[in-house]
């Protein structure tokens, strides 16, 4: 049996790595490890250097000089001139910006609620007997993920004219519905922001489907054969296995769908440039217009901290709620 | 004094101790002096003998316009044309093209000006505050009054020519201050229309606004396509030139023009007039005359199905011309007695332009008969007038369009793009207007928000 202390990484690996190693506290050892610890330190500090310096450059860096540029009119180029909150305060009073903060949290459903739900119920169906063809089909269900954004928002826009072969209002009047001419579902009011939803639930199933099918693979199939000894069904089955054990996954899934829903721009900017009018802004678009069309980089700036903000709260958020309960 | 300005001054002060800035301000020099000696005169024989010496000019030479086939086909097909004759004219210089959209320029051009390793030599600019009154304010252009009273452009091509091309020095006032940019070409607003579908209905070559619209019913009635127009896609401009269309038939000249350049006391769209014309175009919508589907249709595939014959009419620029050559003599151009437009896209010079002298023959060039006779040839409108013998060869359609040119602006009827007025945002506010307004939203809340827009602007921008 192995013990945490006669282990070779001492209690670390029994802790999971919660606790500093206790070598130090052996014996006639003290010396010896207090050296070993000071330059195993400095070595690591070496070793991570060049991520530091990746971070420290190309994130923190133009973090803070974001942070700077928010409290300044300057549009890039010439002269800036210091204007206090003005930005965060316009951010905060802007109908504009505040309808493209509410056009994320809708979407926000549509990257991550919605292709999550399928996504379980796909897998909750696919883990309870082998499926032929079920490699072909995740190759398939994940094809949009390594699609280029521009080229989905390209052909889903064909797909959602008002009419044309090929369309789904083609398709749907070839089969006898509707006109000849359908609603342009990215055109009116009333569907663009749904249709662009729709397009991002197309875009997000494949990588949670992907992702949950790996998370089941690694649930003991003893579980389920215990459950359907006690009498479990299929719903029952999936509400208190599936979907508990998938916890790590589910946590994953809502970081990564909300940084695309919050930081979303090639999709909306090539499928509906924010409208009609602006019933698809959503922030990433504000930010290009203020900094490159408009000359605003101190409006733009301000807008960008706080989406990274909302990033940070929903990232850490998540960790702290499902993560840290995973198994 | 911020870093960003820190940096262009010293770009600027890197810039100037430059050989070749130096070699620059020597030719520069020498042009003026050259000038004086040949002395300046409006004839094109002294346009041509202004150009410095071919011998002078070597290396390659970087110009920059919208010319691209998609949005400005005719120009386009000037290009190749243009290049070989500045090359031979200059046989030590090789162009360097490069040709982007509207809306690369605006996002391109501020940022590339700003330092001398990522400017043109020479480029076209777009009028109005989006993209020429940025350039100003950050002081990105060159003012080219000088060279334009020494190589006798006023003269050339018309001192009105040059209003939409004018900003102040501090890029807050349009049409005023100084020149920026030298056009070659006019832009202008105009109706297509489709003789066959016409005559096929009854209807008649349009001569007035009231016969326009008696034949789009008429059209209607008989279950044709009207208008082609679309209005779906990011940044459709064909509502937007049709808008301005539409309100100048409700809106004296006068007064469009000077809400365009804020002249006079209290300028504003939020009028009768063009709550007039907003509502007119609501209409268009609700009776059905536009194309079906309009809001999920690109403006591109608008300008597609007028060219195929479908539809009676397309509000669009004599630009397109081009584009709608497969209807061959079925087409018309008409042009109201009010129309919208200017001179196209002019050339510019960059601040941190690596040889300025050279940037000057360059534009000195597009205006030499020759390559003003091949603009008309390819379906633009010339600045400088042809000749009557000149215009017998070229199509009706450019006819019409040239015709129509000459005699609006002769009697200061062609209005500016409402969206070259203020605020910068102003054209993102007009696109998503027109979008509002086609989907119901009442005439007067839309104008009304454009004129506060404007109206702020001028309270706390200007």
């Amino acid at each position: 049996m192995v013990t945490a202390d006669s282990s070779p990484l001492g209690r670390q690996s029994a802790a999971g790595g919660r606790r500093p190693v206790a070598l130090g506290r052996l014996p006639g050892r003290r010396q010896v490890v207090r050296h070993r610890s000071k330059r195993g330190s400095v070595g690591a500090y070496v070793y991570l250097l060049p991520a530091a310096l990746m971070l420290g450059g190309f994130i923190v860096y133009p973090l803070v000089r974001a942070v700077q540029y928010s409290f300044l009119a300057w549009d890039g180029v010439g002269s800036a001139k210091f204007t206090g909150v003005a930005n965060w305060i316009r951010l905060a009073t802007d109908p504009l910006e505040s309808a493209a903060l509410l056009h994320v949290a809708i979407l926000f459903a549509f990257y991550a609620v919605i292709p999550m739900a399928l996504a379980l119920v796909a897998v909750g169906v696919v883990a309870r007997r082998p499926w032929k063809g079920l490699t072909a089909f995740r190759a398939i269900v994940f094809l949009p993920q390594v699609l280029v954004t521009v080229v989905i928002a390209i052909v889903w826009t064909w797909l959602l004219g008002p009419y044309g072969n090929g369309s789904i209002n083609g398709i749907m009047h070839a089969i006898g519905i509707g006109s000849a001419v359908g609603p342009p579902w990215l055109g009116q009011f009333s569907t663009a922001l749904v249709a662009v939803g729709l397009i991002a639930v197309w875009m997000q199933f494949g990588l949670c489907f992907v992702l949950f099918l790996a998370g089941i693979q690694r649930i003991p199939a003893t579980l389920y054969e215990a459950a359907r000894v006690d009498g479990a069904g299929a719903v029952r089955e999936f509400l208190s296995i599936t979907v508990p054990l998938l916890r790590r996954e589910i946590g994953a899934v809502i970081t990564i769908s909300a940084v695309t829903a919050l930081g979303n721009f090639s999709l909306i900017y090539v499928a509906t440039n924010g409208g009609p009018g602006n019933a698809t802004m959503v922030p990433g678009l504000l930010i290009y217009r203020d900094a490159f069309q408009l000359g605003d980089v101190g409006d733009a700036s301000a807008l960008g901290i706080a989406i990274a903000a909302l990033v940070f709260v929903i990232t850490f958020g998540v960790r702290a709620i499902l993560e840290r309960k995973a198994v | 004094m911020y870093e960003g300005e820190e940096k262009v001054k010293v770009r600027r002060d890197m810039f100037c101790s430059q050989p070749v800035f130096r070699l620059g301000m020597a030719m520069m020099l020498s042009c003026a002096v050259a000038a004086c000696l040949t002395g300046a005169s409006a004839s094109w024989a002294s346009t041509k003998s202004s150009a410095k010496s071919p011998s002078k000019f070597a290396g390659p030479m970087q110009e920059w316009n919208w010319d691209t086939a998609g949005d400005n086909p005719g120009a386009h097909a000037v290009l190749p044309d243009a290049i070989k004759a500045f090359q031979v004219k200059y046989p030590h210089v090789t162009v360097v093209n490069t040709s982007m959209s509207l809306g690369e320029q605006v996002d391109k051009l501020p940022l590339a000006f700003a330092s001398a390793s990522s400017t043109p030599m020479v480029s076209q600019v777009n009028q109005g505050f989006s993209s020429m009154g940025r350039l100003v304010t950050d002081g990105e252009l060159l003012p080219l009054n000088s060279y334009a009273k020494k190589y006798s452009w006023l003269a050339t091509i018309g001192s009105a020519s040059f209003q939409n091309d004018s900003f102040t020095s501090n890029g807050k006032n349009f049409g005023a201050g100084n020149i920026y940019a030298i056009p070659s070409t006019a832009d202008e607003m105009g109706i297509f229309y489709n003789k066959k579908l016409l005559s096929e209905v009854g209807g008649k070559t349009p001569t007035s606004w009231a016969g326009f619209t008696q034949d789009m019913r008429l059209l209607h009635q008989h279950g044709k396509i009207a208008m082609a127009f679309g209005s779906g896609q990011p940044s459709d401009y064909n509502p937007v030139n049709a808008f301005d269309m539409i309100a100048n038939q409700f809106v004296s000249a006068a007064k469009g023009t000077a809400w365009a350049y804020h002249l006079g006391a209290h300028p504003s769209i939020d009028t009768a007039g063009y709550i007039t014309a907003a509502k007119t175009m609501q209409s268009w919508a609700k009776d059905g005359y536009l194309s079906p589907g309009y809001a999920g249709l690109s403006s591109a595939t608008a300008i597609s199905q007028f060219a195929a014959g479908k539809a009676g009419f397309l509000i669009e620029g004599n630009w397109e011309d081009g584009s709608v050559t497969q209807l061959g003599s079925n087409v018309g151009f008409w042009v109201p007695a009010v129309t919208t437009g200017g001179p196209d896209e002019g050339w510019a010079i960059p601040t941190h332009s690596s040889n300025p002298a050279l940037a000057v023959a360059w534009i000195n060039e597009q205006l030499v008969p020759q390559i003003q006779m091949d603009q008309l040839k390819q379906g633009n409108i010339p600045l400088v007038k042809p000749s009557a013998a000149a215009l017998a060869k070229v199509s009706p359609l450019m006819q019409e369009a040239v015709n129509g040119w000459f005699r609006d602006s002769s009697r200061n009827q062609v209005v500016p793009f409402l969206a070259d007025a203020p605020p910068s945002s102003f054209l993102n506010a007009q696109f998503s207007g027109i979008q509002e307004l086609l989907a119901g939203q009442s005439a007067s809340s839309v104008l009304s928000s454009w004129q506060s827009a404007y109206e702020a602007y001028w309270a706390n921008g200007a």
